[in-house]
């Protein structure tokens, strides 16, 4: 679950994204400081093309909590192409 | 050669995300040697440069092999501090970061009484006095280190409520005042490259490029895309600096210099001149001109009649290029890439000098996949585009004109006379003898380092080692005490050549080492490499040494020089080294050349 979020977190991080469990608290991973969560979350906005709002980047500290959070802001693009063309 | 992708082209979250993926992926894996070390400093947090940095410096042909972000508002302490992270970075190129808000902060308080514009003037003349001195002492402390400046905003004055441009609460004479001081800076020393930053983001303008939540959370004060076009302008100029410019603009006729085709629409029935898309036309054309003047080649390259083309150029009154803005042209029905490969053979210039403005996709993705060496420009499908098109593209820019620049153009064109009297001459001795050569040679100065480090960059063919020296480079070498380096000028019968070649000895103990020795492509087949030989060699030994010892190293460009050596009585020595006694042999000049040595030793 959360492939492309986990490929993002991995390259923030420098690990592999397998090695991130899909319960992750990512303000808990290994080295983890305020500007990998900004980066995080530059990186995610760009990959997505939405904006979060100042006051949200601090609460989205789950894959869970991102993976909705990313759906609601731009379904098409969080969703495998299949599903998104509709086959 | 390099991947030139538009400067500041308009990015798209995908592609900035991109950017930042390959940057990532260098960081991770530093490519081997020659790669720079390059350390960042700035007065506002620029954490997330590093990758984007990494990927614009790989894209513009100078890779990093690290970039090390210093903490941010300690400019002043990681400057002067012998013992701080900069210098135990030892970088090859330093990047100094500035903003207006943090270096005027008095200035920019929301609270306080403000500053009057004495105070305000004073504490600008401070600061800039401040910063040359902290880069007087980094750089005297790194004698390689290139240094670029840049001082980024405001985003808004002090003062937003008055409105008058006079008004002191605006601070706009203080904030010009640094702007000017900053950029003043590039006058200190010719390893500092300022980067007018203000000027260049213009065009994008600078809310696109702020994020109040970078700021408010993490003292950010560019964003991912201000980050990344600061990556872009850094690479830009540090590549315009080594003089990796082009040389050649090739471009296409019907449809690219006038609308239509001359061969079907005739003379009077193509789209040129002083109203609407036929100004467009003539703009493209003027654009051409000025490129020419600040020393690119124009050659044309069409598919067409020949008549037709020169029945444009002699009766079209709107025509802005004439026929002897052409260095060379081909006009006729060959393939653009065959045309394109025997025009590179004319100029005797590399096919990677070469930029292709063509306005068929056809022909630009043919020439792309037979050429790929060349840069095919993506000019606009609308004609109204081209012209701030071709005034913006980054093929060929560098940071200050030289001379030779400037007289590139009329240069090329006397070199057809120069071949006309070859033709005409019964044996290449008489042709020597008759061009009447002054050779002369000078220790490189202050005054021609800048155009010793281009031919550095530039030279391919003639060109025993290839070590693309940058200034900073030069300019160490030039006091290390045991090296001496030479430009060579030539002039002739028909003009003056400027300086086209350059020699670096290295002085050992009974023997000196030609570290370099290139000319460039403009005068060779004159005999000037026995010059420079018969030099080298007579100060070898007024220095006391017995052996000169040349080197070899081949690339895909100078075979033709790899039997130099040999040709001059050296000895193979191995590794690519060669070794000429000179108590046995030493070289002698041409007695057809006139050869003039300058150099106080």
């Amino acid at each position: 679950m959360y492939e492309p979020l986990k490929r993002i977190l991995a390259e923030i991080v420098g690990c592999a994204p397998e090695e991130i469990p899909d319960d992750a608290q990512i303000t808990m991973l290994e080295g983890w400081d305020s500007l990998h969560h900004l980066e995080f979350i530059l990186a995610l906005e760009a990959e997505f093309d939405i904006h979060i709002q100042a006051e949200e980047i601090r609460e989205l500290v789950s894959l869970d909590l991102i993976d909705d959070y990313v759906r609601a802001c731009a379904p098409a693009m969080s969703e495998p192409q299949g599903r998104a063309d509709g086959i | 050669m390099r991947a030139v992708e538009p400067l500041l082209e308009p990015l798209t979250p995908k592609a900035l995300a991109e950017r930042r993926r390959r940057g990532l992926a260098l960081l991770e894996r530093p490519p081997a040697a020659p790669a720079a070390r390059v350390a960042v400093l700035s007065t506002f947090c620029v954490d997330l440069l590093a990758p984007l940095l990494a990927e614009a410096l790989t894209r513009w042909d100078r890779p990093a092999s690290e970039i090390a972000v210093g903490p941010f508002g300690q400019v002043a302490q990681q400057l002067l501090l012998s013992s701080s992270e900069l210098y135990a970075t030892d970088p090859d190129v330093l990047l100094l970061v500035l903003s207006v808000e943090d270096l005027l902060e008095p200035l920019f308080a929301p609270v306080g009484p403000g500053l009057p514009d004495a105070a305000a003037a004073a504490l600008v003349d401070r600061r800039v006095e401040e910063l040359c001195g902290w880069l007087g002492v980094a750089l005297g402390r790194l004698p390689r280190t290139t240094c670029c400046v840049t001082l980024v905003g405001p985003c808004a004055a002090p003062v937003e409520q008055v409105l008058s441009p006079l008004a002191p609460e605006r601070g706009l004479g203080a904030v010009l005042r640094l702007h000017e001081g900053v950029r003043g800076l590039a006058e200190s020393g010719s390893r500092i490259v300022v980067i007018d930053w203000e000027w260049h983001v213009r065009a994008q303008g600078t809310a696109a490029l702020h994020d109040p939540r970078l700021w408010y959370l993490a003292r950010m004060r560019l964003n991912p895309r201000g980050l990344a076009t600061l990556a872009e302008l850094v690479a830009c100029h540090l590549a315009a600096e080594r003089g990796a410019a082009y040389k050649v603009a090739a471009v296409d006729l019907d449809g690219v210099l006038w609308g239509g085709v001359v061969g079907e629409a005739g003379v009077g029935g193509i789209e040129l001149g002083e109203e609407g898309l036929g100004l467009a036309f003539q703009d493209f054309q003027r654009e051409l001109l000025r490129l020419r003047e600040l020393g690119v080649l124009l050659v044309a390259c069409s598919k067409n009649n020949p008549q037709d083309v020169a029945a444009v150029f002699a009766e079209h009154p709107a025509m802005v290029l004439r026929r002897e803005h052409f260095a060379a042209q081909r006009v006729n029905w060959q393939d653009k890439a065959t045309n394109l490969g025997e025009l590179a053979r004319e100029l005797n210039v590399g096919l990677d000098s070469f930029v292709f403005f063509d306005d068929s996709p056809v022909e630009r993705a043919w020439v792309r996949q037979a050429l790929p060496e060349v840069a095919v420009a993506e000019l606009p499908a609308d004609p109204v585009a081209r012209p701030g098109m071709l005034r913006s593209c980054p093929y060929f820019r560098r940071i200050v004109l030289t001379d030779v620049d400037r007289g590139r153009a009329g240069a090329y064109a006397v070199e057809h006379q120069r071949r006309d009297l070859a033709a005409s001459s019964a044996s290449f001795g008489q042709f020597l003898a008759s061009l009447d050569q002054q050779a002369r040679i000078e220790l490189v100065s202050d005054a021609t380092l800048a155009r010793a480090a281009q031919l550095c960059q530039r030279t391919n063919q003639f060109n025993l080692t290839t070590k693309r020296y940058s200034v900073a480079e030069l300019e160490a070498m030039r006091g290390d005490g045991r090296t001496e380096l030479y430009t060579l000028s030539v002039s002739d019968r028909f003009g003056d050549s400027g300086i086209t070649g350059l020699a670096i000895l290295r002085l050992g103990e009974d023997e000196a080492e030609i570290d370099t020795l290139l000319m460039s492509c403009r005068v060779l087949g004159r005999r000037l490499e026995d010059v420079l030989l018969a030099f080298l060699a007579e100060r070898t030994q007024a220095l006391g040494a017995r052996f000169l010892v040349g080197q070899f190293e081949p690339t895909a460009k100078n075979a033709q020089v790899a039997d130099l050596y040999l040709a001059h009585r050296f000895e193979p020595a191995g590794a690519g080294l060669f070794r000429l006694d000179l108590q046995q042999h030493r070289p002698t000049a041409p007695a057809e050349i006139h050869v003039r040595v300058v150099a106080s030793v």
